[in-house]
């Protein structure tokens, strides 16, 4: 599996080292004062519900939107945002909380039915749903957006290739090379204009997932331009494009007549215009939330250094910000091969020599991270908090137990060790810096090496060769799912079958059977409980493996301007539910 | 003259071809020499999960495969005849002067440069006025005043304002002047056309802010120059007329201290036209500079091959002008060509 | 036409009065007294010299006539009383009514003191409009017109269009005049008017100031730091030294009888055309017997050589071609600064090479140093040809040829001591021995007349004279057979100028040198020169035994060179005019300046 871009998440990150000296009172509630709901309310309750219709819902982003195209783009904000213009088959309930994270039918009129075997799936459509000119959606302009934006070599490069990886295709080389585009793609099949039926090659229970992604979004083919579809792409949903979209210039959609609110259960679709102002400075963002001349912060990362350093020491203003996980967890790989680390003893004297608190520090403190005790992130099913077998929560290092460690790997006086950081993320090298000092304590030397982070998941970092010639025992990593399951997030990162020559996400080189055979197991396991425990299970044998050394869960502050009205944080997407907000600014 | 100016816009030409090798050596052969594959490089364009057939086809698409020389010409064949590019089932042609697609954006490069020009310009040419007007002003009242309360505070800003980077002056203005104090509108692009004084009104700050540091090198070079041409015999020679001070020193004493700021002003104004990327960052203005920091951060190189060599078209056309004009300002040029 | 009567022209009322003025600078050093109690008055119609060196406060006295001190950190006691305004009194404003509109002004330099990106009409109308503001911008024109036709600049209607750069410098000085004349000032005050020019441009400029005088009944004031100079021009003359006005009294007693010795020192270093080289010499010799080195007598006199012995230089038909590029289609048209030269110069001998701007003399001078490779010719060095040497060959060489070059200042290396810099020649060729240099540097420096102690101080600590001994010493350190001094003394003040030539006379005969001495002025060339070349346009219009030339001139340009020199004699001068009048008249395409 891949992991989201993380880009953002970094950079968010990286801002949080301004915030070290305020991390000291998170927990308690800022409510009261102001206007503000009360701080953090966002992560755990509707603030502002209201269904009051009209206004223009303002966005502003610091860069450019990857793509409006939702065949073609891996970012989770452009995922989110894209469902006002483009339904899925399946998307995420519009709740806080845990509740967010359930499937629930957008365009299918049920959650799909799977065969026995697990490789056969089949989903029925809504009937009557309608494109923003009046023409009908039907099942095989689902399937030629799934065949667009995964297969042959002109796929549409952003997104994710679940689909091709998963379908049971092996000679249909994609829409774009002339003729019948869909010609040679068996493994989905549209028997009539409401159903599609999946095949797969193996079972796989998590694909309910993979059918909420927004690849899944219908596109007419006779409206495709390949990556220029983002120009104008043919709305499904509540809104549509008032004009061409130019890449820089921003977006600005309004209402889509065709769409039928009772075919839909998640989007209140209040506003009457949405707007997306493209290129705009972070800190000019951030003032604009204040002065309330903006609505939200599309990239949906929270605020940037100078103004969060300038509002979480503000008693009043803190009762209008978020402080929600973003569901990356940041950690160290600790290699089982590059010796001496292929001796369980000498990671385990890593573990204990480590004290997250430093980690903690490099992210601002407890604002920017709560410290990891294990790999999974709390909101994903199967995640303990409590379980911690290392006692990382106290945040100290245990340098007798380190040193008792070290004695029993046979190298009482510690030993010399590279460490992998990427060198153009702050945040990431400060907590190296603290990792670093740390194991001075126990005696083991750790060189840090620097790479740049545009290559350091394909060829240092993510190369076991380039791993193994570098002795680069110990690597920094941070990873964040691309759905909210076990699997999403540990497949990847620890299972051996996952270790590939070049960007490998599997850094650890981990490749314990017993867990290779969990992961095996679990595709075809359904019940969701059995799943959690599975996952659960996963965790503790890598803790006791010691090939993550855990750090800190990542946390944005967000700033949630009063004007926005219901405003909740879902945890499936890491940000606020965008088919739910409203505004009260009518301008 | 016609050969004169004939041969200048032969070598800004052939100048321009060079700007534009060395961008392509730059972005394509730099990451080789740094060890990069043929394959690693297709991946920075290719997206985010790329599949082996889709490196392939990257390759393949960008002639990453075929010599240098080969990359180059398709580049330049493209400026001068257009080119086609398919996307999806779609042929699109690009008509001449072609410079692509973006990589990212996937818009036509050329349109894209086009469509920002009018926000570059309003920036550069706006605040080109005010720092010329304003830096010249000053620049002739110190030098008047030399030692003068005014001479030493305007000098004492000046030396500031050359040394604050904009980013820090912008921040500044825009965190008090807009939202604290709110005694400017926010920095917003509206087309003159469509309402001048909203256009005006949007761009004031930024102007302000791009000119402040302007204004200060040409306050001190013309301070500079101003000290040494009221020196000159033709001063004495106009004050023995019995001409009145401010025209010995208006007419007299700038015209020859202009001369040389006109060179820089040139100058200046090529760097600003080719895109004024801090003060565009700053107040958010989606002009050539933003497009080109964007265009870096991603690797796109058709963008940053057309910014590029937009921004050096701009420097050689203002140097030219600056050329062409200069016997206009000092008939002694005139001659000696 | 009548020689007038001295301040005959006016009806006696001073136009210009000074009493007691003292010009005061205050510096951090203390106060400087530039002019201290100068008193004087020019009448109307009279011509007023004011003479004296550099350093003497002539050109302080002259700014603070125009109230040009205003501004500047000069302190006035007494008074200045310009066509009946108190220069040190009156308001800016008044002060300006009189500028250019009672008193104008014309200055030194005629290259800078116009400005170059205004047309030289633009420049006059502005004059004239300021001081007649009702004037129309046409009549104006007009007048600008007159007064350029007034002065001598051809085609007036079309010059007026120019700039400053595309006159000559004579030109230009005529342009400045014609600035100054533009609304008939009661006073011209010339300050220097003719120092940066050619012999035969000065003559013209000279004449031309006197002849408006005459016809405009202007008053004149020739401020100049060359007797000769004024000698012809003025009725009466004050000579200044430091800031006091040390004699003053009709030109004629001043000149053929002046009472202050300074004055008499003054005119006694103005190289005299009229006096022959055997003359000069007998008299230097008469004087260092008296003093110094009597073995210096015994040098056998070079006049005295053996026709069959071989010149230690001898140039054949040497040509330079310079490309010029530009022009209309940027072709390159050939231009030839040397046309066409042979002479031969023997040991001991002076060659003395005349001519003006233009004339190739500093060409030819670059060519027999080789630093420039002749076109086509050949040049003999001690029998050797050296025309096409590679310079590889030629740096052996160079100990032997030195040269001493114009201007002082910019010649030494500011950054390198002098002894260094007098040392350096020695050192490039292989010298290695540090004491042996200093030794010989003391030596020498001590030779041209300054103190060894000075070995270690910069040039900057120089006046012009000291550092062009420096610059002699330097090019004496490598003893060589061959110095090319090209106008080694015009920069410099008469005096310094007398001082400089003994120098170099007492050396030829202490070194036995060989010389060849390039200037314009022709006294100065008599004075050193046993042969001189007059050059012209490239050309050598005459050669031959100095006193020769001198005394029977053959060629026109020869004669219009020694009738525009200007003589100490007024009564001479003022019959030089008569002739350059009669030479004018008889060549009227000979160029005007």
């Amino acid at each position: 599996m891949n992991k989201r871009v993380m880009g953002f998440a970094a950079l968010s990150a990286a801002a949080a080292l301004m915030l070290t000296a305020c991390g000291g009172d998170s927990g308690s509630s800022g409510g009261g004062s102001g206007n503000g709901a009360g701080f953090d309310k966002g992560s755990t309750e509707i603030v502002n519900p209201s269904d009051a219709k009209g206004g223009t819902l303002r966005f502003a982003i610091s860069a450019n939107m990857e793509s409006t195209d939702p065949g073609n783009t891996y970012y989770g904000y452009v995922w989110n945002f894209s469902r006002y213009y483009a339904r899925t088959l399946l998307t995420y309930a519009a709740a806080p909380g845990e509740a967010g994270t359930e499937l629930v039918p957008d365009l299918a009129a049920d959650m799909p039915e799977v065969s026995d075997d697990g490789t056969e799936w089949t989903v029925k459509l809504k009937e009557g749903l309608k494109y923003e000119d009046g023409t009908e959606i039907v099942a095989e302009h689902i399937k030629y957006a799934i065949a667009r934006s995964n297969f042959g070599d002109q796929a549409l490069p952003n997104g994710p290739k679940y689909f091709q990886q998963l379908l049971d295709e092996d000679d249909y080389d994609g829409p774009y090379g002339g003729g019948d585009p869909l010609e040679g793609f068996d493994a989905i099949e549209t028997p009539d204009d409401y159903t599609l039926v999946f095949h797969l090659k193996e079972p796989f229970s998590d694909f309910l997932y993979v059918l909420a992604q927004p690849q899944t979004a219908p596109v007419p083919p006779e409206a495709d331009k390949g990556e220029q579809y983002q120009t104008r792409v043919v709305s499904s949903g509540p809104y549509k494009f008032e004009d061409d979209y130019t890449p820089g210039n921003g977006l600005v959609l309004v209402r889509n007549e065709e769409w039928d609110p009772d075919s839909d259960p998640i989007r209140t679709a209040l506003p009457d215009r949405i707007t997306v102002e493209e290129g705009v400075d972070q800190n000019e963002i951030d003032q604009r939330l204040v002065n309330g001349e903006l609505d939200v912060d599309l990239a949906g990362t929270g605020l940037g250094p100078a103004m969060k350093g300038k509002l979480v020491a503000d008693e009043e203003a803190r009762a209008n910000i978020d402080n929600p996980t973003t569901g990356a967890h940041f950690y160290v790989n600790i290699n089982t091969k590059v010796e001496p680390l292929d001796n369980l003893a000498c990671r385990q004297a890593i573990q204990y020599a480590v004290g997250r608190e430093g980690i903690q520090r490099a992210y601002g403190g407890e604002l920017g991270g709560e410290i990891a005790t294990q790999v999974l992130p709390p909101d994903i099913p199967g995640a303990d908090p409590s379980y911690d077998p290392y006692d990382a929560a106290s945040g100290k290092p245990n340098v007798e137990k380190a040193k008792e460690k070290l004695e029993e790997c046979g190298h009482p006086d510690g030993f010399a060790v590279n460490i992998g950081v990427r060198s153009d993320r702050p945040a990431e090298v400060d907590a190296v810096e603290a990792i670093q000092q740390d194991l001075a304590q126990v005696g083991i030397e750790a060189k840090v090496k620097g790479y740049p982070s545009d290559t350091y998941t394909n060829t240092q970092a993510g190369s076991p060769d380039f791993v193994a010639e570098n002795k680069l025992g110990l690597t920094y990593y941070g990873w964040m799912a691309d759905w909210p399951s076990g699997y999403g997030f540990m497949s990847s990162i620890l299972d051996g079958d996952a270790i590939k020559q070049a960007g490998n996400s599997n850094i650890a080189e981990l490749d314990d059977p017993e867990i290779n055979k969990l992961f095996d197991e679990v595709v075809s396991v359904e019940d969701p409980e059995e799943q959690a425990a599975i996952y659960a299970e996963i965790d503790r044998l890598t803790m006791e493996n010691a090939a993550i050394l855990t750090g800190v869960f990542q946390k944005s502050v967000i700033y949630r301007p009063d004007n926005l009205t219901n405003v909740f944080f879902n945890p499936s997407w890491h940000m606020y539910d965008y088919m739910t907000l409203g505004t009260t600014e009518t301008e | 003259m016609l050969r004169y100016i004939l041969r200048r816009l032969g070598a800004s030409v052939i100048l321009l071809l060079v700007v534009t090798l060395m961008t392509f050596v730059i972005f394509y052969v730099v990451p080789r020499l740094a060890g990069r594959t043929t394959e690693q490089l297709a991946t920075m364009y290719v997206g985010r999960a790329p599949t082996e057939a889709a490196i392939q086809a990257t390759i393949k698409r960008l002639n990453l495969d075929q010599p240098l020389i080969i990359q180059f010409w398709e580049f330049i064949k493209g400026i001068v005849l257009g080119a086609d590019y398919t996307f999806g089932n779609d042929v699109v042609h690009c008509a001449a002067p072609c410079f692509g697609y973006s990589f990212q954006t996937y818009q036509e490069v050329f349109p894209a440069i086009l469509e920002r020009l009018p926000i570059t310009f309003s920036l550069g040419l706006g605040a080109a006025v005010l720092w010329l007007v304003g830096g010249v002003a000053v620049g002739v009242i110190s030098a008047v005043k030399k030692g003068s309360i005014f001479d030493r505070i305007s000098m004492g800003l000046a030396l500031g304002a050359v040394s604050l980077p904009i980013f820090f002056t912008g921040q500044l203005a825009l965190a008090f002047l807009v939202h604290d104090w709110g005694l400017f509108p926010n920095a917003r692009y509206t087309p003159f056309t469509e309402d001048p004084i909203a256009w005006a009104s949007g761009l004031l700050l930024p102007w302000l802010t791009l000119a402040f540091l302007h204004a200060a090198q040409y306050a001190r070079q013309t301070r500079a120059g101003m000290l040494e041409t009221m020196g000159e015999d033709y001063i004495r020679t106009a004050r023995a007329k019995g001409l009145k001070e401010s025209r010995v020193i208006l007419k007299h004493g700038l015209r020859p201290t202009l001369t040389p700021i006109l060179t820089i002003f040139g100058l200046d104004i090529g760097l600003v036209l080719g895109g004024a990327v801090l003060t565009e960052q700053v107040y958010s203005l989606n002009g050539i500079g933003r497009f080109a920091v964007t265009a870096i951060v991603q690797s796109d190189l058709p963008v940053i091959l057309g910014v590029t060599l937009f921004g050096a078209f701009f420097i050689v056309l203002c140097n030219l002008a600056v050329d062409l004009l200069y016997p206009l300002v000092d008939p002694r040029v005139r001659t000696a060509r | 036409m009548s020689t007038p009567e001295t301040g005959s022209q006016g009806n006696g009322l001073p136009v210009v009065s000074v009493r007691d003025l003292s010009i005061t600078f205050s510096t951090d050093d203390g106060d400087v007294h530039a002019v201290q109690n100068l008193s004087f008055e020019v009448a109307e119609g009279e011509a007023l010299g004011i003479v004296g060196e550099s350093g003497s406060g002539k050109s302080v006295t002259s700014l603070a006539l125009m109230g040009l001190h205003r501004g500047t950190r000069a302190q006035l006691s007494g008074e200045i009383r310009v066509a009946g305004i108190d220069v040190v009194t009156a308001s800016d404003q008044e002060i300006r009514a009189m500028r250019g509109n009672d008193i104008a002004m014309v200055f030194q330099d005629p290259m800078s003191s116009l400005h170059p990106q205004y047309t030289i009409g633009n420049q006059i109308i502005e004059a004239y409009l300021t001081h007649r503001p009702t004037a129309s911008r046409a009549e104006a024109r007009r007048r600008a017109i007159d007064v350029l036709d007034r002065v001598g600049i051809p085609e007036p209607a079309k010059r007026i269009n120019s700039y400053p750069h595309e006159f000559s410098g004579g030109m230009r000085q005529r342009v400045l005049i014609a600035m100054g004349l533009v609304c008939e000032p009661k006073v011209l005050l010339a300050d220097e008017p003719t120092t940066a020019l050619d012999v035969t441009v000065q003559a013209q400029i000279l004449d031309l100031l006197d002849e408006l005088r005459r016809d405009l009944r202007m008053a004149l004031i020739l401020v100049s730091h060359d007797l000769a100079v004024v000698a012809g021009s003025v009725d009466n003359v004050l000579v200044m030294r430091k800031g006091v006005a040390v004699e003053r009294g009709d030109v004629r007693q001043v000149l053929n009888s002046p009472s202050h010795p300074y004055t008499q020192q003054l005119l006694a270093a103005v190289p005299r055309i009229e006096i022959s080289r055997a003359q000069r010499r007998a008299q230097l010799r008469a004087e260092r017997e008296g003093k110094t080195t009597p073995a210096a007598a015994e040098t056998p006199a070079p006049s005295q050589r053996s026709t069959d012995e071989e010149p230690l230089l001898s140039v054949r038909n040497v040509r330079q071609r310079f490309r010029i590029r530009g022009g209309l289609f940027g072709g390159a048209t050939d231009f030839y600064a040397v046309d066409g030269v042979s002479f031969d110069l023997y040991r001991g001998e002076t060659l003395g090479i005349v001519g003006e701007s233009g004339s190739g003399k500093s060409t030819l001078s670059r060519m027999i140093m080789r630093l420039l490779e002749p076109t086509e010719g050949t040049i003999l060095f001690q029998g050797r040809d050296i025309t096409h040497l590679p310079e590889r060959k030629m740096r052996p060489l160079r100990r032997d040829i030195q040269m001493v070059f114009q201007n002082p200042y910019s010649s030494l290396n500011p950054r390198m001591t002098i002894g260094d810099s007098i040392g350096a020649p020695l050192r490039i060729q292989g010298e290695r021995d540090d004491k042996l240099i200093r030794t010989r540097v003391q030596e020498l420096l001590e030779r041209v007349g300054l103190e060894p102690s000075h070995y270690n101080r910069f040039p900057h600590a120089f006046s012009g004279g000291q550092r062009q001994r420096i610059a002699i010493a330097r090019a004496l350190i490598l003893r060589p057979q061959l110095v090319i001094c090209d106008e080694p003394v015009s920069a410099l003040d008469v005096s310094t100028q007398d001082q400089v030539l003994r120098l170099l006379a007492e050396l030829q005969e202490d070194f036995n040198l060989t010389l060849i001495f390039v200037a314009h002025d022709l006294a100065v060339v008599r004075q050193i020169s046993d042969r001189v070349l007059v050059m012209r346009k490239g050309k050598v219009v005459e050669t031959g035994d100095s006193d020769e030339v001198y005394e029977n001139p053959q060629h026109p340009y020869t004669k219009q060179l020694l009738a525009a020199a200007p003589v100490l004699d007024p009564d001479a001068a003022r019959a030089h005019r008569a002739e350059r009048r009669r030479l004018r008249a008889a060549q009227p395409d000979t160029d005007v300046a």
